[in-house]
């Protein structure tokens, strides 16, 4: 089946996008909702709306659904969000999964590129969603106390890597005066890390008074507290961190808790200020942790860091000496391609939290069944924003429900037993071999 | 936990487990066994064959203790299920009898094996000077004085956790007459384990040529010093391992290498009729259903040819919706944790873009058009790919050719031939029927090589007396 998109030619230019109906619906929303719950009836008319759309314009979602037995009729009929066929995420590197022709896409953000071989694409055909739904999420999240912050990112502008949808997402952040005030500036370039520029810049932070706003990456902190294990920045109260994005395999994954006490230790951010993002690159909409909100609940966000907490005990901490043994469970892991930022118990109190567009499920890998409350599962998400590619993911994450949030437990690592069968990721690497050529 | 190492006495290493084996303990253990490689080779083979036989013959028995132990190891380790490991040991003993042992004796070196020991072998016609133990080689009149000498130490590197491998291994090494040593996997060490302790009381005369132990994959100097005492090695496991293992062998010890393989099926059109479909598939099913798709020899993909009176879909359908949920009752899929359960559900949701997904009992069949194989799912998810060509099949298999094991044929009478001499002739090393992939024949030359042959060094005896130009003149 063709996708008609609007009644748009297919081979219309990219910029020439008209919204559909449901668009300006959902950008109201996001405007006036950000900080309001979205009640179940009206979430699933929204969902089921967007269901209807994505199934009548997004051919291989057609397909999966159908693939499964699920017709439009019986989705609707359901009529709950939870009912509509969640795609798996990895489907993003086998299809162009969109409601429009590849050809009107203004912006492809792609996954990180693993041993598994292709990429992951997800193609945008304008960013008004995209951006409307960073904003709510992040405010509620990391600056309830409505402060304005300097940003100092570690995560490379969106100039240097356009299909990195972190980029784009921080240079957002970064350029919104109600966020930084316009002040904004980024440590890492296609140069790599300005460790000397950054040090000189959280330490001017720190003689001024005035608080920050750290975007960084769990690996670029890490990278920055290898070069420079001694750094004591006494970064004002107030300051806080968003991180995301993972550790693992650059020998320096380390635990949960040890990284917030390095990061407590080395810039004076104190754990409650400390918050992990979970986004992905097949999402619009992104989840945080809600221990800053939490925080922050009667309570003044300025009193962060104790006197005695940055730099009074102890040898620094040298990043990679972390304990790989617990690379694969509870260390400091991927949280914006799907992996968790924390294990099971670090994790018991640092809950994940989006915003009302986006909701999610723990499901039964098996039966994809929901799991009850305390049973891990793996994380389904149903984006509202993802109006124009599909709305409900399934990932690969466990994850378990508790308290009306989430909380990560990340991917298992080799699990999978090993027999004298070729494996899946040496046929993939045969496939590139003479005969597969 | 660790097993003990199983070393051949008076040698002591951590009989309790607790500490890890040691690089000096390895080392002596080895010295030990190649000392009384002369004294294996005087047992004749016969003898050592019929030894052996009992052994295997011990192991079909289910309330055998060390068989009972191992099965519930295997089981807690692999999470196969308890009928799966049962009807496994099962064929893997049945296959190894003494009756097969003598033939593959007699297949391979037409007694022209080197044994110490005048009974097994013909009168001599050369004179050669004596080993040590003071025996006589005796080359067979049969085989033009061309004579099988044992290494006197076999270094096996066991990886892993499906366990024929450790059987295959061992029992080949005692039959060529070459004590061994046994490097079991740290992932499942409990089945090599039990083989060698169950070896030792059963047939002691011949278990004290053998230890086992077991060591972490980075504790590189028991692997170090295992490569450099052994005159072969015979190492398992992924082309990165054996890369691994390349890198630390000294450069004259042989490698006999048995990498990481795959298998498919092929069935015929004219077998693709309404009468044949459910036996067919059924056969396939088991082959699924034994490993559960973590063997060399699980077929990861059926290649059916249109054209019959039933589509390949309709065989698809049948092994889905009939064959491997009737397998499962009988023969129980491993249950899959998180991380697999959400790699079969991307697996699923990625395939059904293009093909069609048949969910069945712990997995799926995929009927595809892809132009390549790629890669399977977890648990018992394998491909059928509809094709109307032999090329068209062999296009398809073009990225797992070179790593093709077994090959399970389902063709009438006429067309077999054409199809066993086409996948022989582009990798497999075995051609079957479907049904009994997963149990291989004691001569099965897995990875294409001799079970026993590849172990020896052969040399040519030729007559005392022969002129030049002329050394088998006599013959």
């Amino acid at each position: 089946m063709t996708p008609t998109v609007h009644g748009h030619s297919p081979i219309a230019p990219p910029g020439t996008h008209q919204p559909h109906p449901l668009e300006a619906r959902l950008l109201t929303l996001f405007e006036s909702n950000g900080h309001h719950g979205l009640d179940d009836r009206t979430f699933d008319a929204l969902a089921l709306e967007v269901f209807r759309y994505q199934f009548s314009c997004n051919p291989p979602y057609q397909r999966f659904c159908l693939s499964r037995g699920a017709t439009l009729e019986s989705v609707m009929a359901a009529g709950r969000w939870e009912s509509v066929p969640a795609i798996p995420s990895e489907a993003f590197k086998a299809a162009h999964l969109a409601t429009f022709p590849v050809t009107r896409a203004v912006r492809t953000f792609r996954t990180s590129g693993t041993t598994q071989g292709a990429r992951g694409a997800h193609a945008f055909v304008t960013m008004d969603l995209y951006e409307a739904a960073i904003l709510p999420a992040f405010r509620r999240f990391l600056l309830p106390d409505s402060a304005k912050l300097p940003v100092l990112s570690l995560v490379p502008p969106p100039e240097d890597t356009p299909d990195s949808s972190l980029s784009y997402m921080v240079g957002y952040l970064a350029s919104r005066q109600e966020v930084s005030g316009g002040h904004a500036d980024f440590f890492l370039t296609r140069d790599g890390l300005e460790v000397d520029r950054l040090e000189r810049a959280l330490h001017d932070a720190a003689s001024s008074g005035h608080p920050v706003m750290i975007l960084t990456t769990a690996l670029a902190l890490a990278h920055l507290l290898e070069r420079r294990p001694d750094l004591r920045a006494r970064l004002p109260r107030g300051s806080r961190m968003m991180y995301t994005g993972g550790m693992k395999g650059s020998h320096r994954a380390l635990p949960y808790r040890e990284f917030l006490e390095i990061v407590e230790r080395s810039l004076g951010i104190p754990p409650t200020h400390c918050v992990a993002e979970y986004g992905m690159t097949e999402l619009s909409s992104q989840m945080y942790e809600t221990v800053l909100r939490d925080t922050s609940v009667g309570g003044d966000l300025s009193g962060g860091v104790p006197a005695h907490a940055a730099g009074s005990e102890g040898s620094a901490h040298h990043p990679g000496a972390g304990d790989r043994a617990n690379a694969s469970r509870g260390d400091v892991s991927k949280t914006r391609t799907g992996e968790a930022p924390s294990g099971p118990r670090e994790a018991a109190t640092r809950r994940l939290e989006g915003p009302p567009w986006l909701r999610w499920l723990v499901v039964d890998p098996a039966t994809e069944a929901p799991q009850p409350p305390g049973r891990p599962g793996l994380v389904r998400l149903f984006d509202l924003a993802n109006l124009y590619s599909v709305a409900a993911i399934q990932t690969s994450d466990i994850g378990v429900a508790d308290d009306g949030g989430l909380i990560l437990l990340g991917r298992v690592a080799g699990a999978q037993p090993r027999g004298c069968s070729l494996t899946a990721a040496e046929i993939l690497e045969n496939g590139s071999g003479r005969h597969g050529a | 936990m660790v097993p003990d190492a199983v070393f051949p006495e008076p040698l002591h290493a951590s009989r309790d487990g607790s500490a890890p084996v040691g690089a000096r303990a390895v080392r002596e253990c080895c010295r030990l066994l190649q000392t009384r490689a002369g004294e294996l080779r005087r047992i004749p083979a016969g003898a050592r064959v019929e030894k052996l036989g009992r052994f295997t013959r011990r192991w079909l028995d289910h309330d055998y203790p060390h068989r009972r132990l191992a099965t519930r190891r295997i089981v807690s380790a692999t999470g196969f299920s308890t009928q799966v490991v049962e009807e496994g040991l099962d064929a893997l003993f049945r296959a190894w009898s003494a009756e097969a042992m003598t033939a593959l004796l007699e297949t391979e070196f037409a007694g022209a094996l080197c044994t110490d020991h005048a009974a097994d072998s013909n009168p001599p016609e050369v004179m050669v000077p004596r080993l040590e133990g003071g025996a006589r080689i005796v080359p067979s009149r049969r085989n033009r004085g061309l004579t099988a000498i044992p290494p006197r130490l076999v270094g096996h590197i066991l990886a892993g956790n499906v366990h024929p491998p450790a059987l295959q291994s061992l029992l080949a090494a005692l039959l060529v007459g070459s004590p061994s040593f046994l490097k079991a996997p740290s992932a499942e060490p409990w089945f090599a384990t039990s083989l060698v302790r169950s070896l030792r009381e059963e047939v002691p005369d011949l278990g004290r040529f053998v230890a086992v132990a077991t060591w972490p994959g980075e504790q590189t100097s028991c692997n170090e010093v295992l490569l450099h005492e052994a005159d072969i090695v015979v190492a398992f496991g992924s082309d990165s391992t054996v890369q691994e293992i390349r890198r630390m062998l000294p450069a004259r010890t042989r490698l006999v290498v048995r990498s990481h393989r795959v298998s498919v099926g092929y069935v015929a059109r004219e077998v693709m009729t309404r009468g044949q479909v459910p036996e067919v598939a059924r056969a396939f099913a088991s082959d699924v259903a034994l490993f559960d798709q973590q063997g060399c020899l699980s077929p990861h993909a059926i290649l059916v040819e249109t054209g019959g009176d039933l589509e390949p879909v309709e065989f698809a359908r049948e092994l889905a919706g009939r064959a491997l949920p009737g397998i499962a009752r009988v023969l129980p899929p491993r249950q899959l944790g998180l991380a697999e359960g959400a790699d079969l559900l991307q697996f699923k949701g990625v395939q059904s873009l293009s093909g069609t997904v048949l969910p069945s009992a712990g997995g799926a069949v995929v009927v595809t058009h892809a132009e390549r194989i790629s890669a399977p799912g977890p648990g018992r998810t394998l491909f059928v790919r509809p094709v109307a060509t032999l090329e068209e099949a062999l296009a398809y298999l073009g990225p797992i050719l070179d790593n093709l094991q077994g090959v399970a044929v389902a063709a009438g009478e006429r067309r077999w031939g054409e199809v066993a001499r086409c996948f022989a002739l582009s990798g497999a090393t075995r051609i079957c029927a479907p049904g009994t992939l997963q149990s291989p024949p004691a001569c099965w030359p897995g990875d294409g090589l001799r079970p026993l042959g590849a172990l020896v060094r052969w040399v040519s005896l030729e007559p005392r007396d022969s002129p030049p130009g002329e050394p088998s003149s006599k013959r």
